[in-house]
């Protein structure tokens, strides 16, 4: 038992060490831009999270702090501000992040009151290319593939549109994230990659800005579609009678296949010549 | 939760790879005729055909899709990057999945409704069919309501298995993962874990040569004419062939 203690105690050392040291103190704007500037902006509006100007005189320092280390624990906890945040921006939940020292985070709060005073500081990618709808729709589903290889959006979220194929339901549906969440945050998830299960995805293999501005411009024409009309192209019920339908299928396919299969004893055809000799 | 996510995606995976490999080396070394399926086809055959066929078809193409998914994610993506073809891939895997659910429920009314197999049926037996029902069901489960499996367990799930084998444990995005998703990585370790002590173990000695050997001829010694007749008693003893 001890030989595996060991180096789980030892990983865990390390990986606290690493985790203190990745971000040096007093280095909120670094900080900001590495984990909040994909969801949140000082003074440009809200994006996938609240603006957080002047965030500094709506709460109580300890209050960020807690909010900033594990969103969900303070909705849990009861705080009612906290949980109409939640609602109010869609329920998408605001990653933890429990490795931020208390330190880091009064430096993200310092530069966040410091840029306060001068409203209108863009923090996500604001000098992309002009995108192109149709290869953003190929590129979401696949059929171009990413630059560095990335898995196609259709992997996880699915966009009702009609003529295209039912995406994935790991994550959320995209049919309307540009009403969500606008077309600047839009850009800034897929640039910035706030959510563990993205970042896991994509951040060996990020996409190029021309694609960022293909993928938003396609999701920004689903958005204005399905104002109007509601595709419905749910492919649950096709995948659950093309899945019973093969099984029986394939049990019949089994049944012809060992149609001379030994039906019964061993010794059955042997009984019944002997028996009917005497 | 932190607790349970460290505990289900960390420590149980460690502790199942460890009491599989420790198990099933003492197993092999010291009770080797017993590492076996422990096969009850002499005692019921017709019903075992619709259970054991469907199951074993079924485990080993979601088995080996598991592992392709696993070892070469790259082709996986490459593969799933034409829509048809992740239809293709997907729709096939839930088809031989229920295959291995039907197949499995089989199995078990098979086990506990013939009698003639109640003295070949140990307890492990039970415990190995409740696990891989909840482990099925689970799987077909995320396969119909968290589409498409195949491409996010490339990019989740493999790189997250690689950090447990590597010994650098990365639950960061696993463990938001919905439920029945953890439920079913759990699943999989659990299995792992009693595998030696049950007929799993049969998986590690798979008898392949079976496949090429020459049929083996059974031929009865006794004269199975006389045996069979009452005008011939033989209690003393039995009339062989001449």
């Amino acid at each position: 038992m001890k030989s595996i203690q060991f180096p789980a105690i030892a990983m865990a050392i390390l990986f606290i060490a690493l985790c203190n040291n990745a971000f040096p103190q007093n280095q909120g704007e670094t900080i900001f831009k590495q984990v909040c500037a994909a969801c949140h902006t000082i003074g440009s509006g809200k994006l996938v999270g609240p603006d957080l100007a002047n965030v500094h005189t709506r709460h109580t320092k300890e209050w960020i702090i807690s909010f900033v280390k594990s969103s969900q624990s303070v909705i849990k906890s009861g705080d009612k501000y906290a949980d109409s945040l939640f609602k109010a921006f869609n329920q998408v939940p605001m990653p933890d992040n429990p490795t931020l020292t208390n330190d880091q985070i009064e430096g993200i709060i310092a530069y966040i009151t410091e840029k306060s005073s001068s409203p209108g500081t863009s923090t996500t990618k604001a000098d992309l290319p002009p995108g192109d709808v149709h290869r953003g729709q190929e590129l979401f589903v696949g059929n171009i593939r990413f630059a560095n290889h990335g898995a196609a959006c259709n992997s996880c979220h699915n966009v009702d549109m009609s003529g295209l194929v039912s995406g994935g339901a790991l994550g959320k549906d995209l049919t309307q994230v540009v009403s969500r969440i606008s077309v600047t945050g839009v850009q800034g998830v897929v640039a910035g990659l706030p959510f563990p299960q993205m970042k896991q995805a994509y951040e060996s293999k990020p996409l190029t800005d021309q694609e960022i501005a293909d993928v938003t411009a396609f999701l920004k024409e689903a958005n204005d579609l399905s104002v109007s009309a509601q595709a419905g192209n749910d492919i649950g019920e096709k995948m659950l009678f093309g899945g019973i339908s093969g099984a029986v299928l394939l049990l019949f396919l089994f049944s012809l296949f060992w149609i001379k299969r030994k039906q019964r004893t061993v010794n059955y055809t042997l009984f019944k010549r002997q028996i009917s000799s005497t | 939760m932190d607790y349970l996510n460290n505990f289900f995606l960390i420590a149980l995976p460690y502790l199942a790879l460890a009491i599989f490999l420790i198990g099933t080396i003492f197993r092999y070394t010291s009770r080797k005729f017993q590492f076996s399926s422990l096969s009850s086809q002499f005692l019921e055959g017709r019903k075992l055909f619709y259970g054991s066929v469907p199951f074993h078809w079924g485990v080993i193409f979601v088995f080996f899709g598991h592992l392709i998914a696993f070892l070469f994610p790259g082709s996986v993506l490459a593969w799933n990057s034409q829509p048809l073809r992740l239809m293709i891939l997907e729709i096939t895997a839930f088809i031989f999945g229920i295959s291995m659910l039907v197949g499995l429920i089989n199995l078990v009314i098979r086990r506990y409704t013939t009698a003639r197999l109640s003295p070949v049926t140990n307890k492990m037996d039970l415990i190995v069919y409740v696990l891989l029902i909840i482990q099925t069901v689970a799987g077909l489960w995320i396969a119909y309501n968290f589409r498409w499996g195949s491409s996010w367990f490339s990019t989740l799930l493999t790189p997250y298995l690689y950090s447990i084998f590597t010994f650098n444990p990365d639950i960061t995005a696993v463990s938001l993962l919905p439920w029945p998703v953890k439920l079913h990585i759990a699943g999989a370790f659990v299995i792992l874990s009693i595998f030696p002590f049950t007929r799993l173990v049969h998986m590690l000695v798979l008898p392949l040569n079976y496949l090429w050997r020459p049929y083996q001829q059974v031929t009865w010694y006794w004269n199975r004419k006389k045996v069979r007749s009452s005008s011939t008693p033989w209690s003393l003893q039995r009339p062989e062939n001449t």
